[in-house]
C-alpha cells in the first residue's frame, strides 16, 4: 500500500464517521448516497489492482470509470426524484390555492 | 345554463374588454384571476353584471386556473361551460357555433380548432410546436385532434364533470384530449380565428418543451 493510499483511506474514513454520525440524526435519500459513494471511494483506495482486473471484464477499464458511470446514472435517478416529489408538492401547494379561491369568490352583481 | 370560463393572467389591458363581450353570448362568467400583479385585480373589481370572480393568490398556472373555473362554473349549475382566452385572441362572437354540437347531442366537448382552415398570423414557430404537441399527444393518448392546444373549448356538464384536470400549466390542453378519450366522451372540432396581438404571449418554446415532459410524466405514471 503506497502512501498516498493510506492518506486517502484516513481522509475517507474521518468523512465516512462524519457521514454515519450525521445519518444517525437523520437519515434521508442524500445522506445514503453520499456515504455510498465514499464506500465506493474506499473500496477503489483499498484495492485498486484487484477491482480493476474485475472490472476491465465487465467493459471498464478503470475503477474510475465504473466509479463515474455509477455516480452519474445514481445522480441521474436522484434528479428525476427530486423532480417528481417537487411536482408532488406543487399540486399540493395547487389545491390549496384553487380551494381558497372557490370559497373566496367575489359575487359582482 | 351556459357559464365561460376565462383564466387570466397580468391581462388587465384586455380582460374588461373579453368579459364584457363574452357576457352578451352566456348567462355568467366565471373569471379565475391567477395571481395578476399588473392590476388586472383592480379591473376586475370594477366588473358589473353576469361576473364572479375567483381569486388564486399565487400564480399556479393556466391550467390550475381552467380547472378552479369549471368547478366553480360546476358549482353555479352550468349546463354548458365555454372556456377561452383572456388576451383577446378568441372572439366570443364563435361561442354560439362553438357549444352548437353540445346542444344538438351530437358532442360532449368541442375544440375550437385554428387549424381546421389555413392559420392567419400565428408565428411560423407556433405552427411548428402546435403540430408537434398534436404528434406528441396523438401518440401518448391515440387521440387525435388538429388543435390540442386551443384554449377555446366547450363542455356538455357531463364531460366537464369528468374531465380532471390535473397539470397546472399548459399541458393541461394535452391532458384533456387523453381524458376525452379515458372516458369515451364524444368530440368535434369547430373551426375558429383567432387575432395575435401580442406574438411574445402564450406557449414559448420552452413551455412546449415543459408540456411535452408533463405530458410524457403524466401518461407513464398512470
Amino acid at each position: 500500500m503506497t502512501l498516498i493510499q493510506i492518506l486517502g483511506l484516513f481522509v475517507l474514513i474521518g468523512i465516512l464517521f462524519y457521514l454515519i454520525k450525521s445519518a444517525k440524526k437523520r437519515v434521508d435519500a442524500a445522506i445514503l448516497l453520499t456515504i455510498m459513494i465514499f464506500v465506493l471511494l474506499l473500496i477503489i483506495a483499498i484495492i485498486p489492482q484487484k477491482l480493476e482486473s474485475f472490472l476491465e471484464q465487465i467493459g471498464f477499464w478503470r475503477p474510475f470509470d465504473a466509479f463515474l458511470t455509477l455516480l452519474s446514472t445514481t445522480s441521474l435517478i436522484l434528479a428525476l426524484k427530486i423532480y417528481l416529489k417537487q411536482k408532488e408538492a406543487e399540486k399540493a401547494i395547487t389545491k390549496i390555492i384553487q380551494h381558497l379561491a372557490l370559497n373566496k369568490e367575489k359575487e359582482n352583481k | 345554463m351556459i357559464v365561460a370560463v376565462i383564466p387570466v393572467y397580468n391581462e388587465a389591458s384586455t380582460i374588461s374588454r373579453v368579459v364584457e363581450e363574452t357576457k352578451k353570448y352566456v348567462d355568467l362568467v366565471v373569471v379565475v384571476d391567477d395571481g395578476s400583479t399588473d392590476g388586472t385585480r383592480k379591473v376586475l373589481k370594477n366588473l358589473n353584471g353576469k361576473v364572479f370572480v375567483h381569486t388564486h393568490i399565487v400564480n399556479r398556472g393556466v391550467g390550475a386556473a381552467t380547472a378552479t373555473g369549471i368547478t366553480a362554473a360546476l358549482n353555479s349549475g352550468a349546463d354548458i361551460i365555454v372556456t377561452l382566452d383572456a388576451d383577446l385572441q378568441h372572439k366570443p362572437r364563435d361561442i354560439p357555433r362553438l357549444i352548437e354540437p353540445i346542444v344538438r347531442g351530437e358532442a360532449d366537448v368541442v375544440i375550437g380548432s385554428r387549424f381546421k382552415k389555413p392559420p392567419q398570423g400565428m408565428p411560423f414557430t407556433k405552427i411548428i410546436g402546435n403540430k408537434l404537441l398534436n404528434f406528441i399527444t396523438k401518440v401518448l393518448y391515440g387521440f387525435e385532434s388538429t388543435d390540442t392546444q386551443s384554449g377555446f373549448k366547450a363542455f356538455s356538464r357531463k364531460a366537464a364533470s369528468k374531465i380532471e384536470i390535473t397539470v397546472d400549466k399548459y399541458g393541461f390542453c394535452s391532458e384533456i384530449i387523453g381524458e376525452i378519450k379515458k372516458n369515451n366522451l364524444k368530440m368535434k372540432e369547430v373551426p375558429i380565428d383567432v387575432i395575435y396581438l401580442d406574438k411574445q404571449k402564450g406557449t414559448s418554446i420552452i413551455d412546449g418543451i415543459g408540456i411535452a415532459v408533463d405530458l410524457i410524466l403524466k401518461r407513464f405514471s398512470r
